[in-house]
């Protein structure tokens, strides 16, 4: 561990040094705007609509705005978003993400998810914070404003 | 007695199924034990749920019902599954510089070794965001250049440690999410005990390469700048 504390002051030292000269120009930051969030934890079936096609979820697979997830009778998971909020549905359940944008250096933010059928549990992260009016999950019946911070919802 | 035993067993499993409605919302402490509240609402009203375990049935064509406690039991039959698949909280580093630079502070090369070790006791791909964050006062010495090249440091420090870029997102979001002047704005307080260590405070040294020198800018009326803001934060999800 050492080793790589000294390897990574080094390299930030010799980072330092470089832009001190102004030989080093930093590249440009990625967006990555697609990624929504992560599949952080599963068990059972679980798959994924995106673009009209499906494909089976794991953990690690990367989600995007307008995924369409759908768990099977054997099947839940976690996901953990970009703004920190995490989503975990049980069996038999039907989740849209309808909408997810953070982008505090713009101040635009919106986070809808659908629950269309079964259970959900939702714990808000920082959009909850930095915008509570974003922050919105639809049921059939009914829309939850979410002021923060952790909620159950079923629906049938 | 045989017929009688079914009948309090049927009896049973009804009052088990009837315990929570089955379009339901319930409120419920976070992890810190912290409550917010939420408000349900249709086209025909609105429940406001503010109390944890407090609860509103949902009916097509009715407004959302009036709160009520929901027990505890039937919560955690109804949403075991969930509630065994919850994420772990995201762990947040936050890292601190010398002013002027992009060199870590003492205490913040520990917060970045932490990290990695965070990233490298992952079980399963890691999301990672290493964002810069600025104070909305202009520092001495800090430029939105130097912040974009802090982020970009860190970020090719936790590659050169083996993380797969891919796994990366770097980001800059200026003085939109302050680390103190917002109360509750600093993410995930437990997961950031690693990156404890405060900030240094004061002026850059006197070798600081910064083209300001202390005492440049002279006290001015207005907000104070607030040189803990300026960091960068590595979020292991």
């Amino acid at each position: 561990m050492r080793t790589v504390a000294r390897a990574i002051s080094a390299f930030l030292l010799a980072m330092v040094g470089a832009a001190a000269l102004g030989a080093a120009v930093p590249t440009p930051l990625r967006a990555e705007e697609a990624v929504v969030g992560i599949v952080k934890t599963l068990s059972g079936t679980a798959t994924v609509k995106r673009d009209g096609n499906m494909f089976q979820l794991q953990i690690g697979t990367t989600l995007h705005e307008q995924d369409l997830i759908e768990t099977g009778p054997d099947g839940q998971l976690g996901i953990t978003f970009r703004d920190n909020s995490r989503i975990a549905i049980g069996p038999g359940t039907r989740l849209a993400v309808s909408r997810f944008t953070f982008r505090p250096d713009q101040r635009q933010y919106g986070f809808i998810v659908q629950l269309l059928h079964g259970t959900l549990e939702y714990i808000s992260g920082l959009t909850a914070k930095l915008s509570p009016d974003s922050v919105s999950i639809e049921m059939p019946t009914s829309t939850i404003a979410v002021r923060g911070t952790r909620l159950l919802a079923r629906a049938e | 007695m045989r017929a009688g035993g079914t009948t309090v067993l049927a009896a049973a499993a009804m009052l088990a199924s009837c315990a929570l409605p089955e379009n339901v919302v319930v409120l419920l402490p976070d992890e810190s034990g912290r409550v917010g509240s939420l408000v349900v609402s249709n086209a025909d009203g609105a429940t406001e749920l503010t109390k944890p375990l407090a609860a509103t049935s949902l009916q097509t064509g009715k407004p959302p019902g009036r709160p009520f406690l929901a027990e505890q039991q039937p919560v955690a039959r109804v949403f075991a599954k969930p509630l065994e698949a919850t994420p772990r909280s995201p762990s947040v580093f936050v890292l601190f510089f010398t002013p002027g630079s992009a060199a870590l502070t003492p205490a913040s090369q520990a917060a970045l070794q932490a990290a990695v070790q965070a990233v490298h006791g992952e079980n399963g791909p890691p999301d990672i965001s290493v964002v810069a964050h600025t104070d909305a006062v202009a520092l001495a010495g800090e430029t939105a250049q130097l912040s974009a090249f802090r982020a970009q440091a860190v970020r090719d420090a936790l590659v050169a440690a083996g993380i797969p870029a891919a796994a990366i997102e770097v980001a800059d979001y200026g003085s939109a999410s302050p680390l103190q002047s917002e109360p509750g704005a600093a993410p995930a307080q437990p997961a950031a005990e690693p990156s404890a260590g405060t900030p240094p405070p004061g002026p850059p040294p006197p070798n600081s390469p910064g083209p300001a020198g202390p005492g440049a800018l002279g006290p001015a009326p207005g907000p104070i700048a607030q040189p803990q803001n300026v960091r960068v934060e590595v979020t292991v999800r």
